[in-house]
């Protein structure tokens, strides 16, 4: 009996083992991870502030000495220290960074805030809408105005009120 | 051969007994000790801790726990509170939570947190598992899990939490071993004390969104929520606490007006609220997020007094009883606070 006890227990130990080798995060999936991609490049829209290409999903780390001084920086720090996220304000343009699977800052949103910016199409906060369709095309979800362009993995979102441009967002689509 | 088959029972037996004891152990040393990790995770299982006696209780995320301290509303106002707090909990938890509850114990008043309103689908399994695994089991969790899980989580992961947490032998420590059956307490019936100033800057204002409308799902629950404190005779109190981030859209306000007056609850709105008295330079310790211990205990203090103003909530200050256990967790509230001051000098 004590041979077929040590037996299975050893059994059961090896079967915990093997199962401990196996993937998954060790607390309740804490990798403050939004699954995005990282690197410099984008094949979604890309917005261009200062000459300085900025794209979603893309580490901000790499570009923040070509950016600039930022006017201000907000810390967002999650609930019970699962990350923090940041929005980095420039002149006319805010940018929201989030931790992701391969980085700290990884950019969310990038949101133009006023016409003193537009995006490398010539969209500005006041366009008219016919500017936006004869800039991005008429291939647009339309939801209460806002006009999303999807491409690549990325989300370019703007918002028509009174027929102009209220609002410009560049949007991961991990955020979805 | 009727003894053999008998000894063979015995045998049998006492192996799968060993087996299930001893998985049972292993479960228990893996599984993460929240009293001293991620604390967040520990307050709902605490509750069952405390005597049953609330005439006040709250339900919501870090806007409760960290923004209200019950031992003011006990000392001002006679107001026994308990606050079934965790980190970002969504509105179908706090309906379970509440379902919970009122297994326990009637209360006169509930608050709930309606922050959640603006999430309609689980966000992360680390904020579900400090939600439920505390609860105790009970229809209730069972339609909270299911409710909740994420595509990556499976029901018997929470059932057997050593099928998820396995892959933490290697982290093991000490705390482990010693909190294995008995984890310490991390709040004061609920409330988690921050020390400390970030004084509020630039805030952001919210993106502008193309639907400000909360999910379907999210009215489904808040409608349960409403109806189920109505059965039990509980005054509901629709509250977003004073946080300024993140952002509160006036749409979002507009809607929880509409449906208080819908339904006929009140709705608290304490966002940039001048009356509480809350310096956002001097009372948070996270830019505006939180409160510290002096924010929290001013926003408690006008907590109470609009309780008793506009609700009525009774003042059970002369409960003997309740007095010497109060007397006892202001002993406690106060040491912790003390401890908190220390290690922010140090």
């Amino acid at each position: 009996m004590k041979k077929k006890l040590i037996g299975l227990l050893l059994t059961m130990l090896c079967v915990v083992s093997l199962a401990a080798c196996g993937g998954g995060n060790s607390e309740g999936g804490n990798d403050g991870s939004n699954n995005t991609p990282t690197g410099n490049t984008s094949s979604g829209y890309t917005f261009e502030y200062k000459g300085v290409s900025v794209s979603v999903d893309t580490d901000i780390e790499t570009i923040l000495d070509k950016l600039g001084e930022p006017s201000s920086v907000f810390e967002d720090p999650s609930c019970a220290g699962q990350g923090t996220d940041f929005v980095y304000r420039y002149s006319g343009v805010d940018i929201y960074t989030s931790p992701s699977k391969d980085c700290d800052k990884a950019i969310s949103t990038i949101l133009i805030i006023s016409d003193e910016v537009e995006t490398p199409e010539g969209i500005t906060i006041g366009s008219t809408q016919e500017d936006v369709e004869a800039a991005y095309g008429t291939d647009y979800s339309n939801n209460n105005g806002m006009l999303t362009y999807e491409k690549g993995g990325m989300h370019l979102g703007i918002l028509i009120k009174g027929g102009v441009v209220d609002s410009i967002q560049y949007t991961s689509t991990a955020l979805n | 051969m009727k003894n053999r088959k008998r000894k063979r029972f015995v045998r049998i037996t006492v192996s799968v007994v060993i087996i299930c004891l001893l998985l049972f152990f292993l479960q228990r040393l893996m599984m993460p000790k929240y009293s001293v990790g991620t604390q967040d995770g520990a307050m709902i299982a605490e509750y069952y801790d405390d005597e049953p006696k609330h005439n006040l209780i709250i339900i919501g995320d870090s806007e409760m726990y960290e923004n209200i301290s019950p031992l003011v509303l006990w000392q001002n106002y006679g107001i026994n509170t308990y606050i079934r707090g965790s980190a970002q909990q969504l509105i179908w938890q706090s309906y379970y939570i509440l379902e919970d509850t009122l297994r326990h114990e009637t209360p006169e008043v509930v608050i709930v947190n309606i922050s959640s309103m603006q999430y309609s689908e689980p966000q992360k399994e680390t904020y579900n598992r400090m939600t439920l695994e505390g609860l105790r089991w009970s229809t209730s969790k069972v339609k909270a899990i299911y409710a909740s899980m994420t595509e990556e989580e499976s029901f018997m992961e929470y059932v057997f939490p050593l099928l998820r947490y396995h892959s933490r032998w290697n982290d093991l420590s000490a705390d482990d071993f010693r909190l294995m059956f008995h984890e310490e307490p991390v709040s004061l019936n609920g409330y988690m004390m921050q020390v400390g100033v970030k004084p509020a800057e630039n805030i952001p204002d919210g993106i502008p969104l193309a639907d400000y409308t909360f999910g379907d799902i999210d009215y489904e629950y808040l409608d349960k929520i409403t109806a189920l404190c109505k059965e039990h005779g509980v005054e509901l109190v629709l509250m977003k606490g004073p946080s300024l981030y993140p952002y509160w859209y006036e749409e979002w306000d507009e809607q929880m007006k509409d449906y208080a007056a819908e339904h006929n609850v009140v709705y608290l709105n304490c966002v940039n609220k001048e009356e509480i008295g809350l310096d956002f330079s001097t009372d948070t310790f996270d830019g505006g997020l939180h409160l510290n211990v002096e924010g929290a205990e001013i926003y408690s203090d006008y907590l109470g007094e609009w309780l008793q103003d506009n609700i009525g909530i009774s003042d059970l200050s002369s409960d003997s009883a309740l007095s010497r256990a109060w007397k006892t967790k202001a002993d406690a509230y106060e040491a912790k606070k003390s401890e908190k001051y220390k290690e922010l000098s140090d």
